[in-house]
């Protein structure tokens, strides 16, 4: 069994096919002659640009536009100037062969693009890289296109595969495809996603031992391959695949479904990501908006604090993908379990009492601002809120909606866009934001429950130690009728409250919360499709008395049963 | 009489910023005028007639940067080049 990444979901059963050889290409096969001239360097050039004039149009029919222009730019690769010049620099002022310079133009020019900070960009110099191939081929006297066909729908198998490689393999022969080089971001894994195909790369040497044609089971999952398996093994892959394929079917049809109660009450039901690479996932499962985007990931590990531009880049991305649905973007929200080098504190007695929260942005103004600013400066981009963690008095809220203010008007001087319509909220997470509710709402947009946290401080209890642990629960009712007090207060001021902790993933909880008046749930990806199904099956009276009815009651077995009976 | 070089702040807003599509957009205008074009960001410098250099500036939306003109229609380059990086294109 080989073992490689998995970039494609999906299990593959077929025959393998050599695309190419299975081994890594010496890096330079420069042409051994001479006698190459510059001219005969243009005509190549000229060839390279037919050939991928073809294979563009190509892409734009089978696979759409987005990958024909990633062609469309490999001919302009061909035509870059500064490309040019440093191949008749090589040759005319360094004396090197054609072939060598067009060689170390090209690997100069890729690890320009590959020592940006931006994946993006790095995968562009692939492009270089296999626009730089092509014309060594034709320059060696043959075809740009090395011949790929498949006589018989397969497994594709190859060392790696270069982006105009990928691109002209017929869709409907690929069953799967195998590369012993390349990554998670590599042109290989998007173009098989896009192709819904379901691929491994990085298999290592291993793929050597592979026969031509010999039946391979492909698990673009679990990221292994298994060649010549038993006829058990096979049977048993086939099955899944085939069940995996009816499941992915009916994932699709869930996300589509609106989020409503039986009796047709529209809840948000949103996502929590930590980074813009959660996206993907929240998109796949039809999420309605972000709910909780952590912006701590751009903290961890780094001193000191992102820049900025940084920040900018990484809530854009975030903002535009999920656009027109909003997006939650809270402050910085460190301390506690998640303290940090660059903003403090060092160790603490109390950490969980302690330095963290909205009170790090307030004590960290300028680093607070510069966030503020990152945050503001998506606005045009997509539909976004701002989201203050850890209130626990309304002198906070104000402290901070006054340096946001200020900030706004700093970016309107400027004469940068703001979207001066941006929902601010707070995170409801300490007992004591709960209390306060009502004159909280009046002064916010919105409420976003923490429950994980308002559940340790309502019952002082840390969930992490064995001996307490036993105290932390979604069924306190002390931590049920804060949450009702806060939904009926915000309800009071015309805010809504949406709930990002854990228990909005508890499917026993849901009737509860949506009874109670919930506005918003905001769950993993994983578990939005789960929740989705719960409130399909909710109405809205039913659930009323269902809440109403746990709120009576004393003790947390009592809501226990009382909410595994409805 | 002395050409002398045309400079303008640009932020960019096109969709995808300076990448894949909207570079190559760009650059192929670009192409069209004799002038030296240039964009700088950052204190870097590329030749806005070669996508190579252009992409590895890593310009995205939202960001700022400054482009350059010289030569006989450097005028017109310049306003075709703002209008492209606008969005008004």
């Amino acid at each position: 069994m080989l073992k490689g990444k998995g970039v494609s979901p999906g299990i593959a059963v077929g025959p393998a096919f050599f695309l190419k050889r299975p081994e890594p290409c010496p890096e330079s096969q420069g042409l051994a002659a001479t006698g190459q001239s510059l001219s005969s360097l243009r005509q190549a050039f000229k060839k390279a640009s037919l050939e991928l004039e073809a294979l563009e149009e190509k892409a734009r029919r089978e696979l759409g536009p987005d990958h024909a222009s990633i062609l469309a730019a490999q001919r302009l690769m061909l035509e870059d100037p500064a490309l040019w010049d440093r191949i008749e620099q090589g040759v005319l002022a360094q004396g090197r062969p054609v072939s060598e310079a067009l060689q170390v133009a090209v690997d100069e020019m890729a690890l320009a693009l590959e020592s940006l900070d931006d994946p993006y960009i790095g995968e562009r110099a692939a492009d270089i890289r296999d626009v730089g191939a092509r014309v060594l081929r034709i320059l060696r006297g043959g075809q740009g296109q090395p011949g790929l066909t498949l006589d018989e729908p397969a497994i594709v198998v190859a060392w790696e595969l270069a982006p105009s490689e990928t691109i002209q393999l017929p869709r409907e022969m690929v069953l799967g495809i195998l590369t012993g080089a390349g990554g998670k971001t590599s042109h290989t894994a998007i173009i098989a996603r896009q192709m819904g195909v379901p691929a491994v790369v990085g298999a290592g040497d291993g793929i050597r031992e592979i026969i031509q044609g010999q039946t391979l089971v492909l698990d673009g999952d679990e990221g292994t391959v298994i060649p010549g398996a038993d006829p058990e093994t096979l049977w048993t892959y086939q099955e899944r695949a085939r069940r995996s394929k009816a499941a992915a079917e009916a994932t699709k049809a869930w996300a589509s479904l609106p989020s409503v109660t039986k009796d047709g009450r529209r809840i948000e039901v949103a996502c929590n990501i930590a980074s813009p690479q959660d996206v993907p996932g929240c998109l796949e499962v039809g999420c309605d908006g972000i709910g909780l985007f952590r912006t701590e990931f751009l903290y961890t590990g780094r001193d000191p604090s992102p820049s900025e531009e940084q920040q900018f880049e990484a809530y854009r991305q975030v903002v535009e993908a999920l656009a027109p649905r909003p997006v939650i973007i809270r402050t910085m929200d460190v301390g506690g379990d998640k303290a940090l080098p660059c903003l403090g504190p060092e160790k603490e007695d109390n950490p969980f009492l302690g330095f963290r929260g909205i009170r790090v942005c307030l004590g960290n103004p300028e680093a607070f601002k510069t966030q503020l600013r990152a945050i503001l400066r998506t606005s045009p981009f997509g539909k976004i809120r701002i989201m203050f963690p850890m209130i626990t008095a309304l002198e906070e809220l104000r402290q901070a909606k006054d340096l946001l203010e200020r900030v706004q008007r700093d970016l309107i001087l400027e004469g940068l866009e703001v979207d001066d319509s941006v929902q601010v909220g707070i995170m409801i997470e300490v007992p004591s934001a709960a209390v306060m509710a009502r004159e909280l709402a009046r002064e916010c947009d919105f409420f976003s429950i923490g429950s994980n946290d308002l559940i340790q401080y309502t019952l002082a209890a840390d969930r992490l130690n064995e001996r307490v642990s036993y105290l932390y629960s979604h069924y306190n009712p002390a931590v049920l009728r804060l949450i009702d007090l806060t939904v009926r207060s915000a309800h009071a001021e015309g805010i809504w409250v949406g709930i990002c902790g854990e228990m909005a993933a508890d499917a026993s909880m849901v009737p509860f919360l949506i009874g109670a008046g919930i506005d918003e749930l905001s769950v993993a990806p994983s578990a939005l499709l789960r929740v989705k199904e719960n409130l399909l099956s909710c109405d809205s009276t039913e659930v009323a008395n269902i809440a109403r009815e746990v709120l009576s009651l004393p003790t947390e077995a009592e809501v226990r049963s009382a909410l595994m009976r409805a | 009489m002395e050409e002398q070089v045309v400079e303008r702040m640009v932020t960019i807003r096109t969709e995808a910023g300076l990448h894949a599509r909207p570079a190559a957009l760009f650059v192929q205008a670009a192409a069209k005028y004799s002038s030296r074009l240039s964009v700088l960001k950052d204190g870097r410098e590329a030749n806005a007639k070669s996508i190579l250099e252009v992409l590895a500036l890593g310009a995205g939306r939202g960001s700022v940067v400054t482009l350059k003109a010289e030569g006989p229609d450097e005028d017109a380059a310049m306003e075709r080049l703002v209008s492209i990086l606008s969005g008004d294109i």
